[in-house]
């Protein structure tokens, strides 16, 4: 069994973010010394500069605040039995403290970070709420930091549903309980290599696998947020061939992640895109890029009521990003609402000095139906002789 | 008014529980009172009263005599006179009308005499048709019906410098009691007194305890071949300041207890018989009980104690003999009414037939923690709950409490600090120690969203109650309706936000396996900022609701404790979310404030955009000794200047969009409901 869970544990530190990763930081870089952060430095203060080194990819910065001793006490923290000695526990925060830099790093290639506000956790430690912005779309992210020195000490991203630490338990405790089911412990050998043949991409070995698992295991959330993980490390052809098992294996277990939003999207299954947004915790459902993307959603659904209270909560939520407003006016559009349509478009004049021209108008959906009305027609003719 | 403590004030006190009486249920107040006028008895040890060589009378009344005496024979015979004189036209009307009250189940009324003086000379000769006899019940309104009437004689004629002088024996006591002589009598008032006179005459062979407090006073014994007395007098007696905020136990008069009881157990073996159960159970009670054994034990147990709570409802009917017996568990889940002593009993029986062990426990509502302080007595005791030993640990279970959780495990269980247990091997007083559930907590969290520094803020606001709090809340909301309250707090918010707008129904969570309630409530603010004329955006943020606890009492110098509400551990958190990031300076506005008895934190933050301020409050005992009172309630102004944060945005008008976004804000006003996002997932 321990022979078991070393194994497991090794396998599974490599698992622990989905993003493609840079080259691995060795680990005699990362930093085994405390240091008492400056009393005047406020948790606001230090995400500003977190912030920064995250976007800059500045890995010195990173690196002074990885402490193995911090990430030990927290994985003593939450889960005070999941190594039974020091060397086994130092060993998984090496580990660790050299995959977060990894993942932030690769975080850092494909996103931008954006600060949004701390909370605490359980333990007194601070949790930093990150937003992640690229073209192609947002993602939330959660590092979280000791309250006295500020040391990373675990992270999560939210379109998963554990944190690199819980993760970790979760993996041990899958094959801990296994190996102490008699009826049960023939799987162990199975799991281990079900988890090999998802890391090597190995779509055959893994479906032939899966297929001959115990019923009570195919539906292990585990399973699936490993395979949610490997999506982004994968090559993409072979990514392509597991993605349609992640998907099934979530709707067998009734599950959403913010990670199948874009996939019933482009179904046309707006109400599952909207139930996948609800999986984030609160904080990253109010923000504002998610509220604009629950409207869009909700007005597809023709849901005109909910669109408007999520497209008002999306400007609530950050009143100086165009974008919100944006999302308003096309909500508008769709359901031929013209008079909000024009109060938006007054806003974007005179709050952010952001003249709509026509074309403009043109490239947001729906937008004929507004350019053809007698509202935009009398208000347009108002601006002509003013 | 005066104030004399003696022993009936002390059964008469509070919840009053234990007087409640089976003797005519139904009948309230039908026995005839008897009242005679005659002589002074021999016994009573005379005092003279100098009402010539009396310089310097105070007004309104100057009080020359408050005498007290007692003897024990067969029956008790209680001995007052009270002589004074009316000073100041202010003190005819409250005194000139004479009222004794007493309980005509088991006492007789001796007027002796009640003379008028005025220029040496006795204008007033008391008649039997100047006495009227009236009900008192004016505790009607707890549900408390005591069968006590007043004897009324309004004195006529009664002119400024007049002195009276009236005295009287109340003869009988509850038999109830049983044959051990207890007593209390104060050696102050609340007015100067030339002289208070305590006698008590005992048969020689019963041996009486005695204790003196607050006052330096010799008792002087004198004996005869078969009676003994006990005797003390104080002269000029100053009047006794009774400061505000007293903590519930302390007494500021020096008084003189005694009592015949040489122990607590004493006290205990004469309550346990009362408690007993005879005879079978009725077929009724008998059913419930093999429906409760049908049960698993944890839910057995639940559902007997919610019985005793919520289905028989509170009633004392205090008078005639029963005072201190309960009723048999027959009657009071027949006609589902009882007082403490009834619900006690009751439910004692009901644990007692599923294995559990229970007992009733005689408390105190006002002394709590100090019983022991007293020499042994039942007088002592106004209140019984019922102490339960189950898997190992103590719960006290109050059943004249409504509207708890479910759950024995999370159940607030009241601190009465001391207790008398019956029926139990303990013997003395117990302790109210380690107890679940015990915590009472408030943690209020509320989020303001201000989407500019014009339009209205969006106000949401997050309530967790737990402990004796959530019980509060559960009954409010239960006996006046959710609606109710929900326009009691919105005028509450009014004296502060007038034009405030109700977004969201208030929804109310009962977590009864925890004993959590959770109300959540959304508005707007219209008038949230306050615009200034140098163009700045004021606001204030408010973390008030530990203010309630830090009052200042009305004396600051003080001879006397402070009684400190608690225990109460309150949260409050106010988040004010900005438009934009604005940078403000907060790291030297927290504070901590601590000393014995509380615990105050406030904390001012700001975290990108957000501006929190956190104030938390913890009692850590009820009572501020007299000597720390000067540093206590400096402590308590500083504590009090904390309670909000105000400050200003500069500059605001200078952005170009805030009439066309206040005009937007103002169209999506109906959509700011969160009810309407998450409906139909």
């Amino acid at each position: 069994m321990k022979l078991f869970i070393k194994l497991t544990l090794l396998v599974m530190c490599f698992y622990l973010q989905a993003c493609v990763t840079t080259k691995e930081v060795p680990l005699s870089s990362v930093s085994d010394s405390f240091s008492k952060k400056d009393p005047k430095l406020t948790i606001f203060k230090f995400n500003q500069l977190l912030e920064k080194a995250l976007n800059e990819q500045d890995t010195e910065f990173l690196k002074q605040q990885l402490n193995i001793k911090a990430i030990n006490k927290k994985i003593h923290l939450k889960h005070p039995y999941l190594l039974n000695t020091q060397n086994k526990a130092y060993k998984l925060s090496n580990t660790l403290a050299t995959n977060y830099l990894s993942a932030l790093m690769g975080v850092s290639n494909l996103f931008t970070w954006q600060y949004l506000f701390s909370t605490t956790d359980i333990d007194g430690d601070y949790i930093a709420h990150y937003r992640l912005n690229s073209d192609e779309g947002y993602n939330y992210l959660d590092i979280y930091l000791t309250h006295d020195d500020f040391k990373i000490v675990d992270q999560h991203s939210l379109s998963f549903e554990y944190s690199a630490i819980d993760f970790v338990y979760q993996i041990s405790e899958l094959m801990l309980n296994t190996a102490r089911d008699k009826e049960l412990q023939h799987e162990v050998k199975s799991l281990k290599e079900l988890f090999s043949a998802i890391k090597k991409g190995d779509f055959d070995t893994f479906q032939s696998i899966y297929k001959e698992l115990d019923s009570s295991l195919k539906k292990e959330l585990v399973i699936g947020e490993f395979l949610l993980r490997m999506m982004g490390k994968l090559p993409a052809i072979q990514a392509q061939l597991f993605w349609p098992e992640v998907v099934k294996f979530y709707e067998k277990i009734n599950k959403d992640s913010l990670s199948f939003e874009g996939h019933y999207f482009e179904k046309k299954n707006y109400m599952k895109a909207i139930k996948s947004i609800f999986t984030l915790p609160e904080h990253a459902l109010q923000d504002s890029k998610m509220q604009s993307e629950l409207a869009l959603l909700y007005a597809y659904e023709k849901s005109f009521e909910r669109s408007y209270a999520a497209a008002t909560n999306a400007i609530i939520a950050e009143p100086y990003n165009t974008e919100a407003f944006i999302v308003l006016l096309q909500v508008s559009f769709i359901s031929k609402n013209y008079a909000i349509s024009l109060d938006v478009i007054d806003v974007l004049n005179a709050k952010f000095n952001f003249k709509m021209t026509e074309e403009e108008i043109k490239t947001l959906e729906e937008a004929s139906g507004f350019l053809t009305s007698e509202v935009y027609a009398t208000w347009l003719s108002n601006q002509v002789s003013s | 008014m005066l104030r004399f403590k003696d022993s009936w004030n002390f059964i008469m006190l509070g919840l009053v529980c234990l007087l409640a009486t089976g003797l005519a249920q139904g009948q309230i107040n039908s026995i005839k009172p008897k009242v005679h006028i005659v002589q002074t008895p021999d016994w009573i040890v005379p005092q003279d009263v100098d009402l010539l060589n009396v310089k310097g009378l105070r007004a309104p009344s100057h009080y020359y005599l408050i005498d007290s005496q007692v003897k024990t024979t067969e029956s008790q015979q209680a001995y007052t006179r009270y002589v004074f004189s009316l000073t100041d036209p202010s003190a005819i009307a409250s005194q000139s009308n004479i009222r004794i009250r007493f309980s005509p189940a088991y006492q007789t009324l001796n007027i002796h005499e009640i003379k008028v003086i005025r220029d040496n000379r006795n204008i007033y000769t008391l008649k039997s048709k100047d006495i009227q006899v009236i009900n008192v019940e004016n505790q009607q309104k707890q549900n408390i019906y005591s069968g006590d009437v007043e004897a009324l004689i309004l004195l006529d004629n009664i002119r400024e410098g007049d002195v009276v002088d009236y005295s009287f024996t109340i003869i009988g006591k509850n038999p109830i009691l049983g044959d051990k002589f207890s007593w209390f009598a104060s050696l102050a008032s609340n007015i100067a007194v030339d002289l208070i006179h305590v006698n008590v005459d005992m048969p020689i062979d019963r041996v009486l305890q005695f204790e003196i407090k607050g006052v330096e006073a010799e008792i002087i014994k004198d004996s005869t071949s078969d009676r003994r007395r006990y005797q003390i007098s104080q002269f000029n007696t100053p009047a006794v300041v009774e400061e505000d905020s007293l903590p519930d136990w302390y007494d500021p008069y020096p008084s003189i207890q005694f009592s015949e009881y040489e122990s607590w157990e004493q006290v205990s073996n004469w309550a346990n018989d009362l408690f007993d159960v005879k005879g079978d159970f009725s077929e009724d009670l008998q059913q419930f009980i093999t429906e409760l054994k049908a049960l698993e034990v944890d839910e057995a147990i639940n559902k007997a104690i919610h019985f005793s709570q919520d289905k028989v409802r509170y009633l004392g009917l205090e008078f005639g003999l029963n005072s201190h017996k309960p009723h048999a568990p027959n009657d009071v889940f027949d006609k589902r009414y009882g007082d403490c002593k009834d619900k006690t009993l009751l439910l004692v029986t009901l644990l007692k037939q599923i294995g559990v062990k229970a007992y009733p426990a005689l408390v105190s509502s006002t002394s709590k923690g100090h019983v022991s302080d007293y020499l042994p007595t039942h007088a002592v005791f106004d209140h019984v709950i019922v102490q339960i030993e189950y898997k190992n640990k103590v719960y006290w279970i109050d059943p004249t409490i409504t509207h708890q959780s479910d759950y024995l495990e999370s159940k607030f269980q009241p601190n009465y600090g001391e207790a008398l247990l019956l029926n139990h091997q303990a013997g003395g007083i117990t302790l109210f120690k380690d107890r679940v559930g015990s915590e009472s907590e408030i943690s209020i969290t509320e989020n303001l969203i201000a989407p500019d520094y014009f339009s209205a803020v969006q106000w949401k606001i997050k309530t967790v109650a737990k402990g004796n709090k959530a019980d509060n809340l559960r009954y409010r909301i239960k006996v006046h309706g959710k609606q109710k309250l929900v326009n009691q707090y919105l005028n509450y918010y009014a004296k502060v936000y007038p034009d405030i707008e109700q977004l969201d129904g208030m929804i109310f969570e009962d977590d009864k396996v925890n004993n959590v309630i959770t109300l959540f409530e959304s508005y707007l603010l219209p008038e949230f900022w306050a615009l200034n004329k140098n163009n700045q955006a004021e606001f204030t943020l408010f973390a008030d609701n530990s203010n309630q606890y830090v009052v200042l009492p009305h004396m600051i110098k003080r001879k006397q404790p402070l009684y400190v509400y608690g225990p109460i551990s309150s949260k409050h958190k106010v988040t004010l979310q900005l438009p934009e990031h604005v940078n403000f300076n907060v790291e030297d506005l927290s504070s901590k404030h601590e000393d014995e008895y509380i615990y105050f934190s406030s904390t001012l933050s700001y975290d990108n955009r957000k501006l929190t301020v956190e104030n938390i409050y913890r009692s850590k005992n009820d009572t501020v000794h007299v000597s720390d009172v000067p540093q206590h309630i400096s402590l308590l102004k500083k504590i009090s200047n904390k309670m909000s944060y105000s400050n200003g945005i500069s500059n605001v008008t200078q952005d170009p969009g805030y009439k066309s976004m206040k005009n937007l804000m103002t169209t999506l006003k109906t959509y700011q409901s969160a009810k309407i996002i998450k409906q139909g997932l």
